[in-house]
Order: structure tokens, then C-alpha cells, then sequence
């Protein structure tokens, strides 16, 4: 085969434009510390790379949906805390007047417990994040409001459930309402009931006292429901940040540079392109015209 | 005497021989850089041999011809991938440009907008009653009608581009057209008059190369020189007959028709067909299918949207408006009040279903998995035509290489031909000389 000047130099060209290209790829590789920086690089690797960040969202939707739950829950248990205490308070006053060994003065105990009635009321009408967290879907409707002049309840409760999206396709409630925790209104009507009976100096017939017992029960009983939710939202917030490690280490294996193989390929192709510059410069030069003299 | 003379007549041819000889040496190495120029080489043939009284005699050297050394095949080879070249790099360059619009993968791109929306919808899912999380929903849907729109403006504007270069190349294959014709007709004149052609050959052939990139070419040459040009069926050179396209529309369809005959230049290949096809179907194609993933968008979206009830109870409230990806909005009553934004299915404003079930539409495959297919696909052309592009100039580079083997000019070759002629002129001019020295010897003898 002829080999004339002109393919000795298109072929040195060609192959140092390769090498330049390559530096530059190696380059932003390097700059941009990621392998695929457009679809075209490797269109199945951009593709699985699109995907898991989309599944990373999610779980990262996931963890703060989890974590704002947790928040709710805790609100929830504090509320539901003062209030069993309020109400312990209430059915300790209970036995007080139920004890026949005492002539206690009925005026002074119906002022008390008008006042762990209210306490009941605030605990009942706690607001967290300006929503009533015990009034279902109507987090703007204050449940009970009571008129002291009137001595008048009023009383508005909604058992409407509210989800968060806690896993794929996974939608946890995270609210409780007073019909679930608190046996819905009878609690507060009878301890009104109570309350006006003392005022006019009687005593509460046994079967009263009877039902509040049964009450107090239940609702101590239904608590525990607030905690085993919580419980639930903290190990499924372990299981999804563990996911979100997986699915954070995968992308990287997957999208990001091996700087050391680029530091290394950069090197290469750098010394490549300095050896053909070199033996460009000593090839061209010569030709017959330097052998006649 | 005679025969002494005749000495001398054959060195002068002799000399003759070689400063032609000289003249093809020095013309090859003054077209060593120009394009498609290919290497002439002198033919020299004894003449024919005299018989005299004293015996067999040989007059000389003529010269006999000045040959071209090309290889046609390999010329042809050259026309056919050059073309594929020009198709591949064009096909490359807009893919590309589509690619860049869209910005995958990335943390502006339209992908990342669509997951910000649904996130803005979950977040309003677990407050829907806080006016601040629905100024974030609608912040984050404009930002997503409006990347629909950019995109969709950037097709629309990358289909300008493409008529602005289709016009520019039909101007290129005019041009070469009208070069080619008169080329050809220069040819056949020249041949006519008994000249050479080699220079007007070399002139054809390179154009012909630079037409094959614009478009798919018949070449055939006739026997006086001259050349007949065909792209896509229609004859556009023939001896003295040269037509020129032009480009018309024809339902919002750019196509090529030829100026005389009327006739459709239908191509198969080359810039030029790219460039018609990304117009006709492929950037057509692409702009559908982002309508068609705003419609699914603005249905899915407004169908959940509309059963639920605002902040203030109303109901039947549209989300996005628009009906493609050039006029996706978000609805201009939500813009002024995002209060109207409908996150609850009963009109109880703790009540999030409706926020919870749009966030979901995260999973739906004819919105994110489909757009997810759309750049996957866009990339994957864009990848197929670069490595299309960078095979063919690889072989091009090999054609050329090899077609240089046979026609390109070798400085060394030139220089020892360049010695072996002067050598042979220094030779002959020994020659006469000598000859010369005998003639005065002869003539001396007489005095």
C-alpha cells in the first residue's frame, strides 16, 4: 500500500482528535463526579439512574411523611396523657365523695371538679399545627365548646379518618377521635351531670359513679392504641431509611465516578497525546527532500 | 550525417519527454493539499522503430498520454458512506439538541418537576388546611406548565431551525448542481477538442462528493466526459440539461420537488432527507407524544381534582387548564386563590383524600413511567446515530486512505521521479552534445 503525506498526517490528526475527545470526556467525568451525564452516555444506565432517583424521592416522601406522623402521634399521646390525668384527679374526687364516712361539702367539690372539667375540655380540644387532633376530618371545628353561663355543651365531632402515604401504596391513619379514644361524648355529659348534682347538694347515685369507673376504664384502656401506632411508625421509619441507604448506595454505584479509574484514564490519555504529538513533530518533518543533496 | 542528425531528433524528443515528464512532476506535488485531487502519471512509450539499410533503429521517446491513477469503485465507496455520514451527523445533532432541552438526567428537569408536584400534593395531603403548603402546590404546578411549555417552545423553535437549514442546503445542492453542469459541459468540450479532461474530472468528482452528503446520488458517466446527476429519481444534471429543487409544503409537510419537471425528488438518505424526515415525522412524533403526556396529566390530575372541594366549599374546580404541552396552565381561579385547591372528597377541610389520591398519580405509568420512556427513547436515538456517525467516519477515513494509496501524491515518489527526469534530461543533453562533437569532428575532417 502507498502511504502518501497526506494519510500519515489525516491519520495523526484523526488520532489526536480521538485522544482529545477522550481527555474531554475524562474530564468532565471528573468535573461533574458523575459517569452519565447525558441519556446518550449509556441510555440503560440513565434510565435505571431516573428511576432509582425517583424511588428515592418517594422513600424520602416516605421518611417525612413517617416523621410529621410521629409528630401528630406525639401530640396525641401527650394530649391523651393529661388527659387520663385530669380524669384520674376526677375519679380520685370521686372516691372522696363516695366515702360515707365523710360529709364532705358538696359546693366546694363541684367547683373542683368544674375545674378538671375544663382541663378535660382543654385536653380534648388540643390544637397541633392548628388543626384539632381529635376531630377527624373537621381539624377546623373546635369539638366541644362549653358555655359556663349556660352551663351548655356544645358538641360537634367528627369520626372522619385522616392517611399519610407511609409506603408505596401504604396509607397508615395517623388520627384518633374522640368517639375511639374517649367513648365519644358520655364522659364529659356525665361528669356535668356529676357536677350539677353536687351543686345542688346531692349525691351521685352508685350507678353513676358505676359508669364513670367503667368509662375511665375504657379510656385508659383505648390510650394504648396511641402508643402501639407509634411504635408501628418508628420501626417502619427504620425499615424505610434502611431502604433509603440501599437505594442511595445503589444510585451512587451506578451514577457516580471512580475518580481514582478517571484520575488514572486521565493520566493515559495524557501521556498518549504527548507521545503523538512527539512522534508527529519527528514524522512530518521528514521526507526524501532532506536525503537530496 | 543523417544519422547523426537523427540523433539529435531523438534526444530532443527525449528532452521533450522529460520536461513533460518535469511539467506532471511539478503539477502533482502543487496539488499535494488540494482536495480530491488525484495523482497524474506520465506514460511514455518508445516510438515506432525504424528499419534502415544499417539495420533496426530506434527513434526515441514519446509521450503517449497523461493517465489519471484512480481506483472508481473505491470513489463510489467514498460517495455512498460520505452520504451516511451527512445523514447520521444531522440525526445526531438534533437528537442532541432535544436531549439538551430536556436535560435528563438532572435536578431541573422536567422528571425532577414532576416528582416536586406530587411531593407539593403529599405535603398537602397532611396539611391541607395551611394556605402556605398550597401556595407550594401552586408554585410547583406552574413550574411544571411551564417546562412543558419551554419544551414544547423549544421543539417548535427546533423545527424552525430545521427549515432555516433545509433551505440553506437546497441553496448548497443548487449551487452544486449548477457547478456540476457547467463542469460536465466544460468536459465534453474539452474532450471534443482532443484535450485532456483529468483536471475537470477531479472537479466533478469532488463535487459529486459533496453532493452525496446532502443527499443520495446516481452517478454515470457518458463517453465524451460528460456526467449525469440523478438525487432521488429525478435527473437533476445531463449534458446540457441542469434543474434545481426547490422546497414546498404540502400539508404542513416540507417536500422537494424539482423546478422543471415538477416532479418529487424523493430521497432515501443524506442531510437533506434527515432534515426533511426530522421535519415530517420524527420532531412531530416527539411533540405528540408530549402532548400526550400533558393530556394524561391534566386529565388524571383534574378528574381527581374536580370531585373534591376547596377550602371554601366549592366543588368542580379544575386544576390544569390547557389541552397539550404548549398550552398546559394551571388553572387561572387556583393562581388567584390557591384556597381553591381541592384536597378533601367531602368538603371536610382536615379531609385529604383528594391531595392524597393526586400525589399517587405518581405511580401512574402514562405520566412519569411514559415521560421516563420518552427521554430513554430520545437518548437512546441520540446514542444509536452518534456511534452511526463516529463507525462511518471511521470508514470513511479508511476509503480515503485507501483511495490516497491509489491517486493521492507521495512527496517521495514525486522527488525520484523528479530526479529520474532530470537525470534523463541531463542524459540527452550529454547527447546532443556529444553528438554535437561529432558533427565538428566530421566537418573538421573536411577542412
Amino acid at each position: 500500500m502507498r502511504v502518501t503525506e497526506l494519510t500519515v498526517i489525516k491519520n495523526l490528526i484523526e488520532n489526536i482528535n480521538k485522544t482529545r475527545e477522550r481527555l474531554n470526556e475524562t474530564q468532565l467525568k471528573i468535573a461533574t463526579g458523575k459517569n452519565i451525564n447525558t441519556v446518550s452516555d449509556d441510555p440503560y444506565v440513565a434510565n435505571s439512574v431516573m428511576n432509582l432517583r425517583s424511588m428515592i424521592n418517594r422513600n424520602e416522601r416516605f421518611q417525612k411523611n413517617i416523621n410529621d406522623s410521629i409528630d401528630f402521634l406525639t401530640a396525641t399521646g401527650d394530649a391523651v396523657d393529661n388527659f387520663i390525668n385530669t380524669l384520674t384527679d376526677v375519679k380520685s374526687l370521686l372516691v372522696e365523695i363516695a366515702n360515707p364516712a365523710r360529709q364532705p361539702d358538696y359546693q366546694t367539690y363541684a367547683n373542683r371538679l368544674n375545674e378538671l372539667f375544663k382541663q378535660l375540655l382543654d385536653s380534648v380540644n388540643t390544637r397541633f399545627r392548628g388543626k384539632y387532633i381529635f376531630n377527624g376530618t373537621k381539624t377546623d371545628v373546635k369539638p366541644f365548646d362549653y358555655n359556663e353561663n349556660t352551663d351548655f355543651l356544645s358538641v360537634d365531632l367528627s369520626n372522619g379518618v385522616i392517611e399519610f402515604e407511609v409506603n408505596d401504596g401504604v396509607y397508615e391513619k395517623v388520627n384518633f377521635t374522640v368517639e375511639e379514644l374517649f367513648g365519644g361524648r358520655e364522659i364529659f355529659d356525665l361528669i356535668l351531670q356529676i357536677k350539677n348534682l353536687l351543686r345542688n347538694g346531692t349525691r351521685p347515685s352508685d350507678s353513676l359513679l358505676q359508669r364513670f369507673n367503667e368509662i375511665f376504664e375504657f379510656i385508659v384502656s383505648q390510650a394504648s392504641n396511641v402508643g402501639a401506632l407509634m411504635n408501628r411508625f418508628l420501626l417502619l421509619q427504620k425499615q424505610i431509611e434502611k431502604q433509603n441507604t440501599i437505594l442511595r448506595e445503589i444510585l451512587s454505584i451506578r451514577q457516580d465516578t471512580d475518580m481514582a479509574q478517571q484520575a488514572i484514564n486521565l493520566q493515559r490519555d495524557r501521556l498518549i497525546l504527548e507521545s503523538a504529538y512527539a512522534v508527529a513533530g519527528r514524522i512530518v518533518q521528514k521526507t526524501i527532500i532532506d536525503y537530496l543533496r | 550525417m543523417a544519422g547523426l542528425l537523427g540523433i539529435i531528433e531523438t534526444a530532443k524528443k527525449a528532452i521533450n519527454s522529460s520536461r513533460a515528464g518535469m511539467e506532471v512532476t511539478s503539477h502533482n506535488v502543487s496539488n499535494v493539499n488540494t482536495p480530491g485531487y488525484t495523482r497524474q502519471k506520465i506514460e511514455l512509450t518508445s516510438t515506432d522503430v525504424l528499419s534502415s539499410k544499417h539495420g533496426m533503429i530506434n527513434a526515441g521517446v514519446r509521450v503517449s498520454g497523461i493517465r489519471q491513477v484512480r481506483d472508481e469503485f473505491i470513489e463510489g465507496e467514498i460517495r455512498r458512506v460520505f452520504n451516511l455520514l451527512g445523514s447520521y451527523s444531522v440525526e445526531k445533532e438534533f437528537f442532541s439538541r432535544i436531549e439538551t432541552l430536556l436535560n435528563e438526567p438532572s435536578e431541573v428537569g422536567l422528571g425532577q418537576l414532576f416528582e416536586n408536584f406530587f411531593n407539593s400534593f403529599d405535603d398537602l395531603s397532611k396539611n391541607p388546611e395551611d394556605r402556605a403548603t398550597r401556595v407550594t402546590v401552586v408554585q410547583a404546578g406552574k413550574a411544571l406548565a411551564q417546562r412543558f411549555n419551554d419544551i414544547f417552545n423549544g421543539l417548535v423553535g427546533i423545527k424552525k431551525d430545521i427549515i432555516a437549514s433545509l433551505d440553506a442546503k437546497l441553496k448548497n445542492i443548487n449551487q452544486i448542481i449548477e457547478e456540476l453542469g457547467n463542469l460536465s459541459r466544460t468536459a465534453v468540450n474539452l474532450y471534443n477538442s482532443g484535450s485532456e479532461i483529468n483536471d475537470v474530472r477531479d472537479k466533478i468528482n469532488q463535487k459529486l462528493k459533496e453532493l452525496s452528503n446532502l443527499a443520495d446520488v446516481v452517478v454515470s458517466y457518458d463517453e465524451n466526459g460528460g456526467v449525469k446527476v440523478s438525487i432521488g429519481g429525478v435527473t437533476v444534471v445531463d449534458r446540457n440539461f441542469t434543474q434545481t429543487v426547490a422546497l414546498k409544503f404540502v400539508d404542513g409537510q416540507a417536500k422537494i420537488i424539482s423546478v422543471k419537471g415538477e416532479s418529487e425528488v424523493k430521497l432515501n438518505s443524506g442531510e437533506v432527507f434527515v432534515l426533511q424526515n426530522l421535519f415530517n415525522e420524527l420532531i412531530p412524533d416527539v411533540m405528540q407524544k408530549f402532548d400526550d403526556l400533558a393530556k394524561n396529566l391534566i386529565k388524571k390530575v383534574n378528574d381527581f381534582h374536580k370531585v373534591g372541594y376547596a377550602l371554601d366549599g366549592t366543588t368542580g374546580i379544575d386544576f390544569f387548564g390547557g389541552t397539550g404541552a404548549g398550552s398546559i396552565q394551571v388553572n387561572k381561579i387556583i393562581l388567584d386563590d390557591p384556597a381553591k385547591i381541592s384536597a378533601s372528597i367531602n368538603g371536610d377541610v382536615g379531609n385529604n383524600e383528594v391531595a392524597l389520591a393526586i400525589s399517587s398519580l405518581r405511580n401512574e405509568t402514562k405520566i412519569l413511567g411514559f415521560y421516563n420512556s420518552i427521554v430513554s427513547d430520545i437518548g437512546l436515538r441520540s446514542r444509536i446515530s452518534s456511534d452511526n456517525e463516529n463507525l462511518h467516519r471511521m470508514i470513511l477515513n479508511q476509503l480515503e486512505s485507501q483511495r490516497d494509496a491509489v491517486s493521492g501524491v507521495s512527496i517521495d515518489e514525486e522527488m525520484l521521479n523528479m530526479i529520474k527526469f532530470q537525470k534523463m534530461f541531463e542524459a540527452s543533453a550529454k547527447v546532443i552534445q556529444t553528438v554535437n562533437e561529432m558533427i565538428d569532428a566530421v566537418l573538421s575532417m573536411v577542412r
